[in-house]
């Protein structure tokens, strides 16, 4: 028994660890979120009227600049629903910057590559994954942002949130009542919002290190990388998987230690980045409802709802068309650097319209 | 060898006697027309449809019993190609269709993965058969596939392309990209481990008795699209896949794994032969 003991000891101290992560993510979650919304609400006019994102088009192209700026998508999500719960920006607008995180992100990891390629360490066909991973998320977002934004004019959907949060009152008035007094009392006005990012930033950090390990060789995962599954099971496990990492490029990097050779085919990329794009909004849902926000519940739940649909419909009528299209895409952007560069280039101009617009 | 021909009554049936034609088989070789009405009223024609094939199969040499049973098409080839341990079933099929499937294509593709003897699936069949595509998924049961369908092709003696379709990219920058741009001869020079498999799939290939030219070809995209992309060369007559289900998988796996060789039957502009994998041959291989 006594030498059972420490055994059994070791074996729960990772469990542990990853809990305390976990729940230091978790308060460091509901912290920045608390000090966003106070500070936001000074926000506005800087916003609306400085920098002028008045409109869900330039929401956007903020969306995007901002995750390119922070380098990731989720922290700016979350920050588009203390916006929308601080009135800064209306549900179009929140839902438009969400869908602009997402692009944003996926910008990032292809742009993270480039400077890679240009420093010469890889050729430009090893940013396919990157190139693809934008592809999806651009051929999927922006037509689902169409059909969500619509639903959410005619107010189809706002019950949803409501119905969610019930009667309950905001998870985070009662949780942080007494924070909220002190951040009041201690921090002037100004640094609020850029107090709430960085503890944003650093919650999705935290949050990475409390992650399962699901690197170890020999999963099933790993046969991903040589056989063929159907696009509903790798759609599913993409949902799956991002559901717990809750970012996409985690996600599709948690696959790379389990095929033998750092490899995915395309024909099964494709729908776990569609399943991956759907789950990746759970921690955006998760701070509508931390927020007490109905509306932002709706816009969340709307806008997963339409990307799935978008989703589904590509995979079950036209897949083999699309895929072929965006392999075709892939392999040209990713066949040279002066295609790699003119895309981005390209991209970099839609941006600029977006929020000039 | 045993060979069953199947009929529905179409035309397109015949393009499986017309197949066999191809294959330079003994003339005493023990040969069975089977036709399956559905109706009644399919009966009539199904008789002119046997008389027509068992002409054909006489022009050839052989001397075929005819058997004719009214039911479900696919399970009264499976009841019978079960009751007759048949060496080779071969159905006729229409041209490649869309989204629509003629009954033949969808009992073709129900019987591919059900059958246990090699299923030819005839179709636009030439007067001479140029080539003959034979796909590897470099996965264990392709031993099985180059095993028992070099057997097969071997007596057509026709030269044949080996072709294994490399789908796959790089998960991040920091994949080794080399594997994913080798042609077919880089790639056995190399070793690497579709290299590898080639030379290992034409070695057992040789083994099944084929003395014609092998080719190996390594052609990196999607699947389905790269084998449509090769069968464009209007010299290939025959494509030869393995069938869906394999040896050693879980059903589970099996029902996950996408159904590459059904879409191949639907859409091959020319005749497949689908070898299916025995769970037992392949055991004792291994």
């Amino acid at each position: 028994m006594g030498a059972t003991s420490p055994r059994r000891a070791i074996r729960i101290a990772p469990f542990a660890v990853r809990l305390a992560y976990l729940l230091a993510a978790l308060a460091l979650f509901v912290l920045s979120l608390e000090s966003l919304r106070l500070g936001a609400r000074p926000l506005v006019p800087f916003i609306r009227e400085k920098i002028s994102i008045d409109n869900p088009v330039n929401a956007l192209g903020f969306g995007w600049l901002f995750a390119m700026a922070v380098l990731s998508g989720s922290p700016v999500a979350a920050t588009a629903m203390t916006f929308l719960d601080a009135g800064v920006l209306n549900g179009q607008e929140a839902q438009a910057m969400i869908v602009g995180s997402r692009l944003g992100a996926s910008f990032v990891v292809l742009f993270l590559g480039l400077v890679y390629v240009i420093r010469g360490h890889r050729s430009e066909s090893s940013l396919a994954a990157g190139v693809l991973s934008l592809l999806v998320t651009q051929t999927t977002y922006l037509p689902a942002a169409v059909v969500a934004s619509f639903a959410l004019s005619r107010g189809w959907t706002e019950g949803w949130g409501v119905g969610v949060l019930g009667s309950a009152s905001s998870v985070l008035d009662r949780l942080l009542g007494p924070v909220t007094g002190l951040l009041n009392a201690r921090v002037p006005s100004w640094g609020l919002f850029p107090l709430g990012l960085i503890l944003l930033l650093l919650s999705f950090s935290v949050l990475d290190r409390s992650l399962p390990d699901l690197r170890r060789p020999g999963s099933r995962f790993g046969d991903l990388s040589h056989l063929l599954f159907r696009p509903a099971v790798t759609f599913a496990l993409g949902a799956g998987i991002t559901l717990i990492s809750l970012s996409v490029t985690v996600s599709l990097s948690l696959l790379v230690p389990l095929s033998a050779r750092g490899y995915i085919r395309k024909e099964n990329a494709i729908p776990y980045i569609m399943g991956a794009n759907v789950t990746t909004l759970v921690d955006t849902l998760f701070a509508a409802a931390l927020l007490g926000s109905p509306l932002g519940i709706s816009v969340v739940l709307t806008l997963m709802v339409g990307v799935c649909l978008v989703s589904l419909v590509i995979l079950l009528v036209v897949f083999r068309p699309y895929v072929r299209l965006l392999v075709g895409l892939t392999n040209w952007i990713a066949g040279g650097r002066r295609n790699l560069v003119l895309f981005l280039g390209l991209l970099a101009a839609a941006l600029i319209t977006l929020i000039l617009r | 060898m045993n060979l069953l021909i199947c009929t529905d009554g179409s035309q397109d049936s015949l393009q499986a006697a017309e197949f066999l034609r191809l294959l330079h088989l003994p003339p005493d070789m023990a040969a069975t027309m089977l036709a399956v009405a559905d109706s009644s009223r399919r009966a009539e024609r199904l008789q002119a449809c046997l008389s027509e094939m068992q002409q054909m199969l006489e022009a050839q040499g052989f001397h075929p019993e005819r058997l004719l049973r009214r039911g479900h098409l696919s399970k009264e080839i499976l009841e019978q190609a079960e009751a007759g341990h048949y060496d080779l079933v071969a159905i006729g099929a229409p041209e490649r269709q869309g989204l629509m499937r003629n009954r033949l294509t969808s009992t073709a593709s129900d019987l591919s993965d059900r059958l246990r003897a090699p299923l030819l699936i005839a179709r636009h069949v030439p007067p001479r058969l140029g080539r003959v595509l034979i796909c590897t998924s470099a996965e264990r049961p392709a031993r099985e596939t180059m095993r028992r369908g070099g057997a097969l092709v071997s007596l057509l003696g026709a030269p044949a392309t080996l072709v294994h379709v490399m789908s796959q990219m790089a998960l991040d920058v920091h994949s080794p990209q080399e594997d994913l741009i080798l042609t077919a001869e880089q790639a056995i020079a190399r070793g690497s481990q579709e290299g590898k498999h080639l030379v290992e799939a034409t070695r057992w290939l040789r083994e099944a008795g084929m003395a014609a030219e092998i080719t190996p070809r390594l052609r990196h995209g999607l699947v389905v699209e790269e084998i449509l992309g090769e069968l464009e060369d209007p010299e290939f007559g025959l494509l030869v896949l393995g069938a869906h289900s394999a040896a050693g998988r879980g059903r589970l796996l099996e029902a996950l794994l996408d159904d590459i060789t059904e879409q191949l039957i639907a859409t091959s502009p020319c005749s497949v032969l689908v070898v299916w994998h025995d769970p037992q041959v392949h055991a004792a291989d291994l």
